[in-house]
């Protein structure tokens, strides 16, 4: 899956791609802390005259309770559709803003992040198979004669081969659904800090007071005929935010 | 973070998944079969007639009290897609810290073994096997020529590594900032203040009998107590795990205590834990380990010179050898940030695991417990509850990591101008009440006031009380310190503690000290 790596925009706006088809829901967002305080999601969804419009579907999420202090700074998260404030469906755009409003760290960042649509299964979220063999003599003994329902058997083998090709057709030794998002953006701090303008190479955000905005992920039209499971993003921009000065 | 739903969904699994093989699991079901036997139970309504037989025969309470001691002690699940160090350990920085600090404690046990080209493990012979078993009671008549074996570390060590823990995401600048900590402890982990732990440790108020302070010769007992007693008898008698560990909090009676303990860690002995340690005690007679010369050494200094804990020297040895040898301590490592080294026996391709730890406190359970094997149970279930924390790196609440932090910022908060002082003339308070906290108290209070800590830990789960004790103790001889003028002298002032009274010191410290 091609990830374009954006080129930092100082002080501008973000660059517009042009119009996609749109994508299916979102059903949840994983991804794993690095000491960001704060997270919000903002989603670009087509308004009601075709033209789009960013709507903010998670607003200050909690991701550490005390941001001085190590408490959630390395764990794992899962938003999921009935979080968010406002209906993820035919998503063109996310952008993820990260806040850290502690100074003590260097980076912050979120690493690790999968969006998966409804219909497949988080990775490792199924239950053992023997939970649903707790209560056997309740169910009725029913599928002896039945066969499976084949539409079902079909959608589900076509998935799991879009997933298969999706994995060959990589390089990186990722799992599905995983997105690099890169070099995004940054941060800023007091703006008598020298590191005021530093844009990491490494990705993720730096330095004090951080508010950083990773741009975009939006689709790419590949042309392929994607079944509903698989949906490809690119990042596509970044800017820097001032919001906090202390002169 | 899991939403709720699906993180109750995934706790009932793996607390179903845990008790599935268990003892309890076939012994219910046996009780179950049984019953059909009984003229109450009938076909119609079977379910709900042998889940009452269950309930009335008291096998409901058991599987609740097993159920309570697994919520107990397994953290809760993290999320499904963390991988399993994750829930050993969050901070990657600490799993690395945990991991250098286990290989140089493996490299000094294995150059020790070169020194001295003792093997690490070895097949005794058969001579020796019988030796041992006819001595087994009197273990501590033997005398070993000790004297080449050294300890592996010591406290110092150990507090030498956590002072030195960084986190690389940190501004750990060489100036001296707001973001940099006055005591030793330079990581920022969270911890409690004491409003929170006033909170936390409410049964401790000045309003509420302890037993510690009401029990006190001068107070008439009917005033509490009788009737705490009372109420320690029906708790006993229901066989209930969760009100025992909600009653300890206020002190266990003496005749009641080794019950209530052992209810609380839900310790029954039944034939195949007896059998068990039986069968670990051949372990330790077919196998000679280089950990028990060390334990031998350890319990030699210790214990054995100790005015109270001597008589237990025997039962020491029986406990520790075996405790050596249990690879079910080795479940506890999936929670814990530690990793078990693996010993390889000398001609034997077979893997014979053990875990390295520090001599942990067995003596003081030697007064609850006479039988070797139930003490035994006592002993490893409360090590792989708390003890453990003490002796690993984990950013984990009751982690001797979050105790030292909390015990420095207690004191730096409530007492400063007597933590500026230690500081100023070069003795970190916390170098003082380490030791005091790695061994939680064991060998520092007297018999009677460290058991009632240890109610109290029983009680609320939590090691946090150790670092409030050691504040606690701090402030109660602030007067003296402040006159001191040299690490030495300030421990001259703290190295008797035997005469102190663990309550009224808690109490004090988080109720009625004015802020």
């Amino acid at each position: 899956m091609p990830v374009r790596v954006a080129v930092p925009v100082r002080g501008g706006g973000l660059p517009v791609r042009g119009l996609r088809p749109p994508v299916p829901q979102v059903q949840e967002i994983v991804f794993r802390n690095f000491y960001t305080a704060f997270l919000s999601v903002r989603v670009q969804r087509p308004g009601p005259s075709g033209s789009r419009r960013w709507v903010t579907c998670l607003r200050d999420y909690c991701l550490m309770p005390c941001p001085h202090t190590e408490e959630g700074s390395q764990d794992y998260f899962s938003l999921r559709r009935h979080q968010m404030l406002c209906d993820v469906d035919q998503v063109t755009a996310v952008r993820f803003i990260l806040r850290q409003p502690s100074p003590v760290w260097l980076h912050f960042t979120i690493e690790e992040l999968q969006i998966f649509p409804p219909g497949q299964k988080s990775p490792q979220k199924d239950f053992p198979s023997w939970l649903s063999q707790l209560t056997p003599p309740e169910q009725p003994a029913s599928l002896h004669g039945e066969l499976p329902d084949p539409e079902k058997v079909s959608t589900e083998v076509q998935q799991m081969w879009v997933l298969t090709e999706v994995i060959r057709a990589r390089q990186a030794a990722a799992r599905i659904g995983r997105f690099d998002v890169s070099p995004a953006i940054l941060l800023v701090g007091a703006p008598a800090s020298p590191h005021f303008w530093r844009s990491p190479p490494g990705g993720g955000c730096s330095r004090r007071d951080g508010v950083g905005v990773w741009g975009g992920l939006s689709r790419q039209s590949d042309g392929a005929a994607q079944g509903p499971t698989v949906a490809l993003f690119q990042v596509d921009g970044c800017y820097d935010i001032n919001l906090l000065s202390y002169t | 973070m899991l939403d709720p739903d699906s993180g109750l969904s995934l706790t009932i699994a793996r607390i179903v998944q845990r008790l599935k093989g268990s003892s309890l699991h076939s012994q219910l079901e046996r009780q179950a079969r049984v019953s059909l036997h009984k003229p109450e139970i009938k076909l119609e309504s079977l379910k709900e007639d042998i889940k009452d037989f269950l309930k009335t025969s008291g096998w409901e309470k058991k599987l609740q009290n097993a159920v309570y001691s697994e919520l107990n002690v397994f953290p809760s699940p993290c999320h499904p897609a963390a991988p399993p160090e994750h829930m050993k350990e969050p901070l990657a920085y600490m799993r690395k810290a945990q991991g250098s600090w286990e290989k140089r404690i493996l490299k000094s046990l294995n150059s020790m073994c070169t020194e001295l080209s003792i093997p690490l493990a070895q097949k005794r012979p058969v001579s020796e096997q019988k030796e041992l078993l006819n001595k087994w009671n009197e273990m501590g008549t033997d005398e070993p020529d000790l004297s080449l074996f050294r300890p592996v570390y010591a406290p110092k060590d150990f507090l030498e590594v956590l002072m030195n823990l960084r986190n690389p995401n940190y501004e750990n600048g060489e100036q001296p900032s707001f973001r940099s900590h006055l005591g030793l402890i330079q990581v920022p982990l969270k911890v409690k203040d004491i409003p929170e732990l006033k909170e936390d440790f409410g049964e401790l108020g000045l309003n509420i009998g302890q037993l510690g302070i009401d029990d006190s010769a001068q107070v008439p007992p009917e005033f509490f107590e009788n009737e705490h007693v009372r109420v320690g008898q029906k708790v006993l008698a229901e066989q209930d795990s969760a009100a025992a560990q909600q009653y300890v909090r206020q002190g266990c009676p003496t005749a009641l205590r080794a019950d209530l303990w052992a209810l609380i860690l839900n310790i029954s002995n039944q034939p195949e834990d007896i059998l068990y340690y039986e069968q670990l005690k051949s372990n330790v007679i077919q196998h000679d380990l280089l950990v028990d010369s060390l334990i031998y050494k350890d319990v030699k200094l210790t214990a054995s010179n100790d005015d109270y804990y001597f008589v237990f020297e025997d039962y020491l040895y029986q406990v520790l050898l075996c405790f050596s040898r249990d690879t079910s301590v080795l479940e506890h490592f999936t929670y814990s940030s530690a990793t078990p080294p693996k010993s390889y026996i000398r001609g034997k391709l077979g893997m014979e695991e053990y875990a390295v730890f520090y001599p942990p406190n067995v003596a003081p359970l030697c007064f609850l417990y006479h039988e070797p094997s139930k003490l035994y149970q006592i002993f490893r279930e409360m090590y792989v509850r708390f003890f453990f924390r003490l002796h690993s790196i984990s950013s984990h609440p009751s982690g001797i990591v979050s105790l030292c932090l909390l015990f420095e910022t207690l004191l730096q908060t409530h007492l400063p101008q007597l933590f500026y002082h230690l500081r100023e003339i070069g003795a970190q308070p916390l170098r003082i009440s380490f030791k005091w906290m790695v061994r939680a108290f064991s060998g520092y209070l007297a018999t009677d006031q460290l058991l009632l800590l240890w109610d109290r830990i029983l009680g609320y789960n939590s090691l946090e009380i150790l670092a409030v004790l050691a504040a606690a103790v701090f402030a109660f001889r602030a007067v003296n310190l402040m006159e001191v003028t040299s690490l030495a002298a300030a421990e001259a002032v703290l190295a008797d503690l035997s005469t102190l009274k663990v309550m009224p010191l808690l109490q004090i410290f988080l109720f009625a000290t004015v802020t």
